[in-house]
């Protein structure tokens, strides 16, 4: 051990990178790892710190609060370029470390260390490179209850992701748009958590994995509470996942399959009998809001029938309370969901045209920055397109190709 | 509880900052020692009501959700607060003004008078757009005054006073129309349009 403490704080790269053959030594002396910790310095000698800590996930004597202030006070004065000889055993650190503040209900202690962790990893860009620390920062985010915290990474479109620099693989990335879709729907966008589920849903895949089951389930819930029925699966969702899923999640697609048609009674019986289901899978405040979402639907309907109606009648034909139809409409124009104006005199509410303006200058503010956002997009995919011309697999296809296929005459 | 470190915030009526402070100070206070943690407990209240003059009341559930039961169980001036989102929430206007006159101590007084003016004027202007015609009761409890008092503000607004129904006929907000772009910037957008179509 004298000898993995000496190389370790070497400042020479090349013995560094030697110290990667210690990883085994490391982990069957668990008694000694904390005092090797004491000699090491967590700036200076990252890579040993990291291989030490690393070393410690398979010790289960160990204490876990102990554990985890060494692991927050490394990931908050590591060393870029010392780390990054390790990345996966970097990504394997980070990953069980948000386990183990799960495990001591401490969830919240981990978002800095891990802030700046994101940060490295993906070269001071984490709003465009993607990392497996991202899914855990997310992770945590989501056990801590500190969605505004995650939400200015997942609303930032990432696109690259760099697997040699940061070892990410395909669980990382299924599991960051999982969490995204959650942390969404949390704070109430459900549109930007569909678009998050279809990513999981739309990755290639050649088998079925459970995250894309759970991801469905979410998915079809979410739906219902936006658009009152499923929508169907985006068109490169993977055959695999098209033709399997629905087996897994039989009883998500009754649920959804009884809100067309029926009244709220009924969906509401359905969704008690498989009541127990719901709330092993934790989505049974997302039926409970999907329920509650009927009643926005069938207000919003009335208005595409009706010039004026009276509040006894919105109540009756939507099962509200008289009193409860009036503030149910009021929050309606309030959120502008629907363009309406009551009379308590008559007890009529008029029901009008949107009432938008669409020459105004705040739809040409809105339009130019949807036009700008396409602009970004076209650079992006320029250059992907550009990168994989060049790249050796595809100009081998076309060089096979063209030997293959028979060559007309010019 | 002197809070001392937000004071100029608020008196610059910069709740945005406020509320950065807060959630610095939950997410990095976690990290450090104890002492740091009683700091915390005692800014719940503000973070709060921050969240509320910012008319958040997504985040300020989720931030109920995060503080610890027995600090829940045992400060009154949060109980209060969660009161008053409990009943905004619920679009309940006479129990939040209910709850925004009990008092809270000195240290909070600022940020309710604040928010209580934010919520007036948001639901005046919610109820000129919404309503055409409103009874004086159903008024006076969305504004939180009384009858004669409604019919005086109200009337000072532009408002009809009906006397022989009890009702009162709001006139819509007209709709400020914020700066349109200035002419060179509109002429250099449609520019950069062009040329990306010819590309």
């Amino acid at each position: 051990m004298d000898s993995f403490v000496i190389d370790a704080q070497s400042g020479n790269f090349k013995q560094l990178k030697n110290l990667l053959k210690y990883e085994e030594a490391l982990e069957r002396q668990f008694v000694a790892l904390d005092n090797i910790l004491n000699a090491l310095d967590s700036r200076n000698h990252s890579l040993g710190y990291l291989l030490v800590l690393k070393a410690k996930i398979s010790d289960n004597g160990k204490n876990k609060l102990t554990f985890v202030d060494q692991c927050s006070h490394f990931f908050s004065t590591f060393s870029t370029d010392q780390i990054k000889l390790a990345p996966e055993q970097f990504t394997t650190l980070s990953k069980y470390y948000a386990e183990v503040l799960h495990d001591v209900k401490q969830p919240i202690k981990g978002i800095i260390p891990l802030k700046n962790a994101m940060r490295a990893l993906s070269d001071n860009k984490p709003y465009q490179v993607l990392t497996p620390i991202h899914t855990d920062l997310l992770q945590v985010c989501i056990l801590s209850k500190c969605y505004h915290v995650a939400l200015p990474i997942i609303e930032a479109n990432i696109t690259s992701i760099n697997p040699k620099e940061s070892a990410i693989g395909i669980k990382d990335i299924l599991c960051f748009f999982y969490y995204s879709g959650i942390i969404f729907t949390a704070l109430k966008k459900y549109k930007k958590a569909l678009e998050a589920y279809k990513f999981v849903l739309t990755a290639p895949a050649s088998a079925l994995s459970a995250i894309v089951v759970e991801a469905y389930k979410k998915f079809v819930v979410v739906c219902l509470i936006q658009y009152g029925s499923i929508q169907h699966f985006p068109r490169n969702t993977p055959t695999v996942v098209q033709r399997n899923i629905k087996s897994h999640c039989k009883v998500y697609m009754d649920y959804g399959f009884t809100f067309p048609n029926s009244s709220i009674s009924e969906v509401q019986q359905k969704a008690a009998s498989s009541a127990e289901l719901f709330q092993k899978d934790n989505n049974w405040g997302l039926i409970k809001t999907s329920i509650k979402s009927i009643y926005r639907r069938n207000i919003k309907k009335l208005t595409q029938t009706f010039m004026t109606l009276s509040i006894n009648d919105i109540a009756e034909k939507v099962n509200l309370p008289k009193a409860k139809a009036e503030q149910f409409v009021l929050k309606m124009i309030e959120e502008g969901e629907i363009f309406a104006t009551i009379n308590q005199k008559d007890g009529m509410v008029s029901f009008h045209e949107s009432l938008e303006d669409f020459s105004g200058s705040v739809v040409l503010e809105d339009l130019n920055r949807n036009i700008r956002n396409v602009f970004d997009l076209e650079k992006k995919i320029r250059t992907m397109d550009e990168s994989i011309s060049l790249s050796n697999q595809y100009l081998k296809k076309v060089y096979n190709e063209r030997k293959n296929s028979p060559q007309f005459d010019e | 509880m002197a809070f001392t470190e937000i004071d100029s915030f608020v008196k610059a009526n910069d709740f945005k900052k406020v509320r950065q402070y807060c959630e610095n100070l939950e997410i990095e206070g976690r990290v450090h020692s104890k002492h740091q943690l009683d700091t915390i407990k005692s800014y719940y209240g503000i973070y709060m009501l921050t969240l509320l003059i910012e008319n958040d009341i997504v985040n300020a559930k989720l931030l109920y959700k995060r503080i610890p039961q027995d600090f829940k169980n045992s400060n009154q001036p949060l109980k209060n607060i969660w009161n008053i989102v409990k009943s905004i929430s619920q679009s309940d206007s006479t129990s939040t003004y209910k709850a925004l006159s009990e008092g809270l101590g000195d240290d909070y007084a600022p940020l309710l008078n604040t928010l209580k003016k934010l919520y007036q004027s948001r639901t005046f202007n919610l109820i000129s757009d919404a309503y055409s015609s409103i009874t004086v009761n159903d008024c006076s409890s969305f504004l939180g005054l009384s009858n004669d008092d409604t019919i005086s503000f109200t009337t000072s607004k532009g408002w009809t006073f009906d006397k022989e129904s009890n009702t009162l006929k709001p006139i819509p907000i007209p709709k400020i129309s914020s700066a349109s772009p200035s002419g060179n910037e509109q002429i250099k957008s449609l520019a950069d349009y062009v040329l990306f179509l010819e590309k």
